[in-house]
């Protein structure tokens, strides 16, 4: 068995007890939520998957193997039990950080729109890892992989963060853009701690299309390139009204196509709109580069994933018309 | 500095003096000896370590021993006594999905949790619930073949 990498841990009962563990710290410690990616780097030592992100830092991850401010106490939070849960609130799903995603794949709240989470979810990892992993770890742990980013930012979804004393809701695009530079440990500005997620059901005639490019089993594998959209289409004159497009499991954070959005927007839908928005935003997106492909080769894999998930949702969106 | 903690292995307790490091794969193989769980790639890659946790499957290459704290872990150990297997280690072994055996334990707990659940799973489903599974020897086939056969012995 491989030798076991040591640290201390800390277990707080509460989220101010977790925001004080967090301060005094000082960007040494990393929050434990459900294991999957923190527990295999630590055990690993190294992010084996090398990647290498082009024009930024290197990744979290290969900060934490290569020595650079290594961690020195997993702050497990399993602990606060406030964390755990759905729970249906008016329209909006509220999900706790720490629901795992098989938790999340077998709720029967998820409605609509909302329930295309559950295919994505069926998607990563294995049962084995749904059954641990965290839907807050997967958004936070600065890993490309993280599967449900992109469509739960085409979605929407507010996150819910606190300081220990406070809690605000933010848009998690917002909340992307806050650590927008790599550091040594993933966290959130100023001691945060991300609570929830606050996820909305989709408007009327709208439709939601995600689609990836491989099942991998490993919580450290990596997709080649994931894509998600949302467009919504006036059901008079099948206008689209609204198009939100990320690309996934290319870049450290996922990458929003604002061109490919500006270009669909007010456009009256029809074939042939979609192929030409697909590969729009290609040329400023900076691909990884690692065991599973080139940055050239994802490059051209995301704008198939961006096409096929733009197919998918003006087809949802054109079946919701009216509805 | 260690810790002594009470964890539900295999329906009895046991008191174990651990560091808070130590995952719930070296508890289990150095603390109490349940070596029948495979210490494998020991970054959630293979399978091999697959525990029971409160009836689903984990890895406990994964999982801190400080988090199974009141929760029932199950072991291969603990499926059925020696004596008396359990349908499932009787159609693996009937139907020549065990070679190497480095798989089986994770892939039997894997494929009871899956029956708990599901006494009837579909090709697919089985399918599914040993996808986390790495098997060198068997090529699968012979694994989904047993576990349909426990599935169908079960509903008799």
């Amino acid at each position: 068995m491989k030798p076991l990498r040591r640290f201390t841990l800390l277990e707080p009962k509460s989220l101010k007890e977790a925001a004080s563990m967090l301060n005094k710290w000082e960007g040494r410690a990393v929050i434990l939520a459900g294991g999957t990616d923190t527990m295999s780097c630590w055990t690993a030592r190294t992010y084996h998957t090398a990647c290498y992100y082009k024009g930024t830092e290197p990744s979290v991850l290969r900060c934490f193997s290569a020595g650079h401010k290594t961690p020195r106490a997993l702050i497990n939070i399993k602990g606060i039990r406030r964390l755990s849960g759905i729970k249906k609130d008016s329209k909006v799903l509220r999900v706790g950080a720490l629901t795992t995603l098989n938790e999340l794949r077998e709720s029967s709240m998820l409605t609509n729109g909302q329930t295309i989470l559950k295919d994505i979810v069926a998607k990563m990892g294995c049962i084995e890892t749904r059954n641990m992993a965290t839907v807050g770890g997967n958004l936070l742990t600065h890993a490309p992989a993280a599967g449900l980013a992109p469509v739960l930012l085409c979605m929407g979804v507010k996150a819910v963060v606190s300081d220990g004393e406070r809690n605000h809701e933010t848009p998690l695009d917002a909340l992307f853009n806050t650590f927008k530079k790599p550091s040594a440990v993933p966290r959130l500005p100023g001691c945060q701690i991300l609570i929830q997620i606050i996820i909305p059901d989709l408007e009327s005639g709208s439709g939601v299309g995600y689609e990836k490019t491989t099942d991998m089993v490993s919580p450290m594998s990596n997709p080649i390139a994931s894509a998600a959209a949302v467009l919504k289409i006036n059901a008079t004159g099948k206008v689209i009204e609204k198009s939100r497009i990320y690309i996934g499991s290319c870049t450290l954070y996922p990458y929003r196509c604002k061109r490919a959005e500006e270009f669909l927007t007010g456009k009256v839908f029809e074939e042939g709109l979609i192929a030409e928005a697909a590969n729009m935003d290609l040329g400023g997106l900076e691909p990884i580069s690692d065991n599973y492909g080139s940055s050239e080769y994802r490059a051209l894999v995301a704008g198939s994933m961006v096409h096929r998930a733009l197919e998918q949702a003006s087809q949802m969106a054109l079946n919701n018309l009216g509805s | 500095m260690k810790q002594e903690i009470v964890l539900k292995i295999n329906g009895k307790e046991e008191t174990v003096l651990i560091e808070p490091w130590q995952t719930l794969l070296s508890v289990l193989r150095d603390n109490l000896d349940l070596t029948g769980i495979k210490s494998s790639c020991g970054v959630g890659e293979c399978g091999a370590c697959t525990v029971l946790i409160n009836g689903s499957p984990v890895y406990s290459c994964l999982m801190l021993a400080m988090d199974a704290r009141g929760k029932d872990t199950v072991t291969i150990e603990g499926l059925a006594p020696l004596d008396s297997p359990h349908p499932l280690q009787t159609a693996f072994y009937e139907e020549g999905a065990i070679q190497c055996g480095m798989c089986t334990p994770g892939m039997i707990l894997s494929a009871k949790a899956l029956l708990d659940r599901n006494p009837q799973p579909s090709e697919v489903e089985i399918r599914e619930a040993i996808d986390g599974h790495v098997c060198r020897c068997t090529g699968y086939n012979k694994i989904v073949l047993a576990i349909q056969k426990t599935a169908r012995s079960l509903s008799k």
